[in-house]
């Protein structure tokens, strides 16, 4: 593996606030082409890591690498988005005021030079918000409010917007969080097809299922360090996960 | 608080010793120069000061009223220098009222209550055509005749030992250079109060300061440094300018000395009021702003109408204060510390009906919520004007508040001022209580620090919310009640503390005690001691930076927890 | 609402148009009337420049009196040199202080142009600055609206001291004429309300363009949720910089035309009271429609002339239940306001139907 086939490279990353360390020492690979599952029980660090990726929370020590060589210490929330990190948030965020194309036409000028994000379409952009729309099925309501779609509409649209972009890596925080079956099938689905040697996806999810169709490997983050990483079926069978996540009440035993 | 107090008291010592060194030193100077009036007798030094005083001729004027001074103490009898103070006081008021006339073939009279007297005797006369002209008090005379009488006033008023007629006393601070040294030597020889005596050897020694005896002069500094004021630093450095350096090395040592000992205490003074009148400031924002940084944290909503319980804690107050004087006068001198617990409840009753009537329907719009409460201000303004009127209200102000104690040149501690600090220092306790010892305090940092799960838990998340917005209000009512023996107080004057509660806020963060305290100090001092140098709007205009650039580092205030959000 | 901009737009410039034209072929009109207009006109402007920003961009301003008074205080500084070129003596507010002369900042200031850019680039600075630092560190809401408030109170402070050459506490007035023309002719009035009905027009459409272009897209991201589009990679720094001082211009704008219609400006416009009345036409009118954040200035100032002189203790009292109230049951203003009475209206007349039917 060379360095251009990393996506994100972690070193040494310790997260804390106040007294209390979420992340502790914290070293973390996802390479292009890949889907990465991340899980662990409440509170084992796993949004406080994307929060750390994405410049949300400052990290005390360590090193995030993006695409095998942009250091983002100290980087703010657009400079990182800008290197390729587009996230997702467990509750949809979109813009519900406006219509789901204006969404996906702010989306697609946010990544620009200020000069260039006001100036009209062109009708190659136009296309390809049209092409967004149809690969997460609301080709249909491009007209319609955001604010008015269902649940599960709201979450494609967001990872549409983040497709607009061209993200080299996608940040997918609880994607199928209160869907129905029918909804979390096309959500695999449609990271089915994102997938590609351009892109890493991470998948924070507590959905094992979920996790087990779509992801490539698994990483089990447990009390800010990473407690197995591998295969979903490995890590399955892995006694210390099954401790994690079964075992809680012979630990206070 | 208590090494606070040894301090001066060891100043006030010092003085006391200098002061009874030197007056045991003036002492023998008088009975050498009494001697030399014995030697006509009363009667015949009346006739020459008439005669004197007929000339018109402003020298001999100013001459032969020094006499007088020294002739009424010429004696031993107190009983004789009485006489002879009452006929002085008698006799020069009538001068200066026209009362006392010469004619020309010197003949004379004092008219009392249309009566005509015999000015030597006192004896009614009658006068007969010649004319009476009143002697003509040039501008230079004045001031002699003027403190010849408050002097002469002031030892007539020694009649019940101690007693002393400070407003004639506070003539001759005035004047301390006209005053007749055998008067003063007199007047320090009786029995008098300490405050009197140090305020007689001070006038003293600034007459001394122009005597020819260099002795005379080094003593007056050595007095008077050890009372600085500016005062005494201008008659100094008056008198520094018209030593000869050749002839008297000595004495421009100490005239400088002194300079440099008064300037340094000024100095000191002068920091020591900044500080001490920020404090009180800083007390006053600090009860007007803990209770907006308390339910900002909170609902994450600022009161645009906490300056309005401000003024109506300050009108509650007077109320009361109107009430007592009607029903109970003896009452009176307690009405700060009666109207607590009734400004606590109504402004704190007013906090609530605000809260349930307007705050609670704006939960989740708090942008609205300063228009909404921004209508309630107007509306409690209007309120008070129309039923109080617009002008500032007058407080009477218990005697236990009025003055203070002198500590360190200009610097007084104020007792109105100091009861607001302690003011502020008891309630920054009950708060620090209230929110870290109770139920009712754990219930406010469980909803702050996240409103959905303390509801989880069951904690009556609407009850919080109304039980601090009353505290907060109440606490504001308070701030009003600190202030208003020492602020102005009018319909409109809660604007001039909101603007500075923001900025404590602001600066402050987020619903934290401390950071509240800290704030409050810091916006206090600054306002206080930036404002007398460059005025009100560089304060304001420091305070404004200042948080522009807090808010560059710590955009939550500077002492808002670090917390995921 | 949004759609019926357009046509308010045109109605305003032409109607301000008509007037001017009309008062150079001999137009007597009554001098109180057009000047009512006129300072409504110019306050209606003031309401559009802070729903730009607070009902399009979701950034709640309370010290637009701050550029308010900068439009109006160098208008005043014009006026004032205008009225010296022609004198020769210095207003009394100066002769007060022994000036004998016009201090150094008023060189230039009788060209129009000169006044018009330095308007632009004394607002711009301040709004860049002030904006810059706050938006930089993401002050927003109930921050940034009472940091606002403190800075505005600030300029109320410094413009009350008498020493600075713009009238103290007492204002800058005895101005002569504007544009060569007389203030005691009846025909500047009326010229000076069609110019500020004009300018109306033309703003009211030009912040409708800019709000439907992909600039104005973007501050309704910003209002809807501008953490999102800073994780797309958007530094919204620069989106609501752009409209905020785009809202204080045209709030300079508004004092500039105010100030020669009421001939005079005092630091009474810096208060914070003005200010938070600014956020009040807006809520009244309702948040985010242009044309019903004029419509909330014209009745609440309208309302205000009318009431301060009829029952003038009554007024702040029916201001503050009408704030209140409008606040709590109608969030949006008249523009929830019309459909609360057009459903009402609707249920009275359907109301016989229904008793009818049964």
């Amino acid at each position: 593996m060379t360095k251009s086939d990393q996506a994100i490279y972690v070193s040494g990353l310790n997260v804390s606030f106040g007294a209390f360390s979420v992340l502790k020492n914290l070293s973390w690979l996802v390479n292009f082409g890949e889907v990465k599952g991340v899980i662990g029980p409440n509170g084992a660090g796993k949004t406080t890591l994307l929060d750390a990726l994405t410049g949300k929370t400052e990290y005390q020590s360590g090193d995030i690498f993006v695409r095998g060589r942009h250091n983002i210490k100290g980087a703010n929330e657009p400079v990182i988005a800008r290197l390729g990190l587009g996230r997702k948030f467990q509750k949809p965020s979109i813009f519900s005021g406006l219509s789901v194309f204006e969404n996906l036409e702010i989306a697609l000028r946010s990544g620009k030079a200020i000069l260039q994000s006001i100036n009209q379409l062109t009708s190659h952009e136009k296309e390809k918000i049209n092409e967004t729309a149809v690969l997460i099925g609301l080709s249909d309501c491009l007209g319609k409010d955001a604010g008015t779609l269902a649940h599960g509409q709201k979450q494609w649209l967001e990872i549409g917007m983040l497709i607009m972009a061209d993200p080299a890596v996608l940040l997918l925080d609880e994607p199928v969080a209160g869907m129905n079956g029918e909804e979390r099938t096309k959500t695999a689905t449609l990271i089915d097809k994102l997938k590609g040697p351009e892109m890493a996806i991470v998948v924070v999810e507590h959905d094992m299922q979920f996790v087990e169709t779509v992801c490539d490997s698994v990483t089990v983050l447990h009390d800010g360090q990473i407690l197995v990483e591998g295969p979903m079926q490995d890590v399955k069978e892995n006694p210390q996960v099954i401790d994690v996540y079964l075992g809680r009440d012979s630990e206070n035993a | 608080m208590i090494r606070g107090h040894s301090c001066p008291r060891f100043f006030r010592e010092m003085a006391k010793i200098i002061l009874s060194i030197s007056w045991l030193a003036f002492a023998d100077n008088s009975a050498v120069a009494s001697d030399h009036f014995n030697k006509i007798s009363w009667i015949e030094f009346r006739n020459h000061f008439i005669t004197e005083i007929c000339s018109s001729k402003p020298k001999r004027m100013k001459a032969v009223l020094q006499e007088l001074g020294s002739f009424t103490v010429a004696n031993q009898d107190p009983k004789v220098i009485r006489e002879r103070t009452q006929w002085a006081t008698d006799l020069i008021s009538g001068i200066q009222k026209k009362r006392f006339r010469c004619s020309k073939d010197g003949k004379t009279y004092l008219k009392r209550e249309d009566k005509f007297l015999d000015p030597v005797s006192m004896a009614e006369i009658k006068i007969g055509d010649a004319k009476y002209k009143a002697p003509f008090l040039h501008l230079p005379v004045r001031p002699t005749l003027e403190t010849i009488l408050a002097t002469s006033k002031l030892i007539n008023s020694l009649k019940n030992p101690g007693t002393l007629d400070l407003s004639q006393l506070a003539l001759l601070e005035k004047k301390p250079d006209f005053i007749n040294t055998d008067q003063m030597a007199y007047l320090l020889k009786s029995q008098l109060s300490d405050s009197s005596r140090e305020r007689l050897v001070f006038v003293r020694a600034f007459k001394m300061l122009k005597s020819e005896n260099i002795d005379e002069v080094s003593e007056a500094l050595r007095n008077l440094s050890s009372i600085p004021s500016r005062k005494t630093l201008t008659a100094i450095t008056k008198v520094r300018k018209t030593i000869d350096p050749v002839k008297d090395p000595e004495l421009i040592e100490i005239a400088d000395n002194a300079i440099a000992e008064i300037s340094f205490s000024i100095q000191i003074g002068k920091a020591m009021s900044i500080v001490y009148s920020g404090l009180s400031y800083s007390s006053i924002l600090f009860l007007a702003s803990i209770g907006l940084a308390i339910v900002f944290g909170l609902m994450g909503v600022i009161n645009l109408a906490q300056g309005e319980l401000i003024m109506i804690g300050a009108y509650v107050t007077f109320v009361i204060q109107e009430c007592l004087a009607a029903v109970f006068p003896s009452m009176l001198p307690l009405y700060l510390l009666i109207s607590i617990p009734f400004v606590f409840l109504i402004t704190g009753g007013m906090g609530a009906l605000i809260e349930f009537s307007v705050i609670r329907h704006l939960y989740t719009r708090p942008l609205m919520t300063l228009l909404a409460t921004w209508g309630v201000s107007i509306f409690l303004i209007n309120m008070i004007r129309v039923s109080f009127g617009t002008q500032n209200l007058e407080f009477y102000v218990p005697d236990y508040l009025v003055g203070g104690l002198s500590v360190f040149g200009d610097f007084l501690i104020t007792w109105n001022r100091l009861a607001t600090i302690i003011f502020a220092i008891v309630i920054l306790i009950f708060t620090l209580f209230l929110v870290k010892k109770t139920r009712f305090g754990m219930n406010i940092r469980a909803v702050t620090e996240n409103r959905s799960m303390a509801g989880a838990i069951g904690v009556n998340t609407r009850k919080v919310d109304l039980l601090s917005f009353a505290v907060g209000s109440g606490l504001a009512g308070l701030a009003g009640l600190a202030l208003s023996t020492i602020y102005n107080v009018n319909p409109t004057m809660g604007t001039n503390f909101i603007v500075d509660a923001f900025m404590v806020v602001v600066l402050g963060g987020v619903g934290s005690i401390w950071g509240t305290v800290f704030a409050a100090l810091l916006v206090g001092m600054i306002n206080v001691a930036v404002e007398p140098l460059y005025g009100a709007v560089a304060a304001k205009v420091l305070v404004m930076i200042l948080i522009i650039a807090v808010i560059q580092v710590r955009p939550e205030g500077i002492f808002m927890m670090k917390v995921r959000k | 609402m949004l759609r019926s901009s357009e046509k308010f737009a045109v109605i305003f410039f032409l109607a301000g148009s008509l007037l001017v034209i009309a008062s150079f072929m001999g137009l007597e009109t009554s001098t109180y009337l057009m000047n009512l207009i006129g300072q409504i006109a110019a306050f209606s402007l003031l309401a559009l420049s802070l729903d730009l920003i607070w009902g399009f961009c979701g950034i709640l301003s309370l010290g637009h009196g701050l550029y308010f008074a900068i439009g109006g205080y160098l208008v005043a500084m014009h006026l004032v040199k205008v009225a010296f070129e022609k004198t020769g003596t210095p207003p009394d507010f100066m002769l007060f202080m022994g000036w004998e002369d016009l201090p150094a900042y008023y060189f230039g200031i009788e060209s129009f142009a000169y006044l018009l850019f330095l308007v632009i680039l004394v607002t711009l600075s301040v709004s860049l600055i002030f904006g810059y630092f706050s938006f930089r560190s993401r002050v927003t809401g109930v921050y940034f609206a009472i940091i606002t408030q403190a800075l505005v109170y600030m300029a109320m402070l410094f413009m009350f001291r008498n020493d600075t050459g713009f009238g103290g506490n007492n204002g800058m007035t005895g101005f002569s004429e504007i544009f060569g023309l007389n203030f005691r002719e009846n025909k500047t009035a009326t010229i000076l309300c069609g110019i500020s009905l004009t300018v109306l027009g033309l703003s009211l459409l030009g912040c409708k363009k800019l709000v439907d272009a992909p600039l104005g897209r973007f501050m309704r991201a910003v209002k809807e949720d501008e953490s999102r589009l800073r994780f797309l990679g958007f530094d919204t720094v620069y989106v609501k910089l752009t409209a905020w001082c785009i809202s204080a211009i045209l709030a300079a704008i508004a004092g500039l035309l105010y100030v020669p219609q009421v001939g005079i400006i005092n630091p009474r416009v810096l208060s914070p009271e003005l200010s938070i009345e600014i956020a009040v036409w807006v809520a009244i009118g309702g948040r985010g429609s242009l044309v019903g954040a004029i419509f909330g200035a014209v009745v609440v100032s309208g309302l205000k002339f009318i009431l301060t002189g009829l029952v003038p203790d009554l007024w702040p009292f029916l201001l503050a239940i009408l704030v209140v109230g409008i606040v709590i049951y109608l969030p949006n203003g008249f523009s929830d306001g019309a459909r609360v009475f057009g459903s009402i209206a609707r249920r009275l007349v359907s109301a016989p139907h229904r008793k009818l039917q049964s």
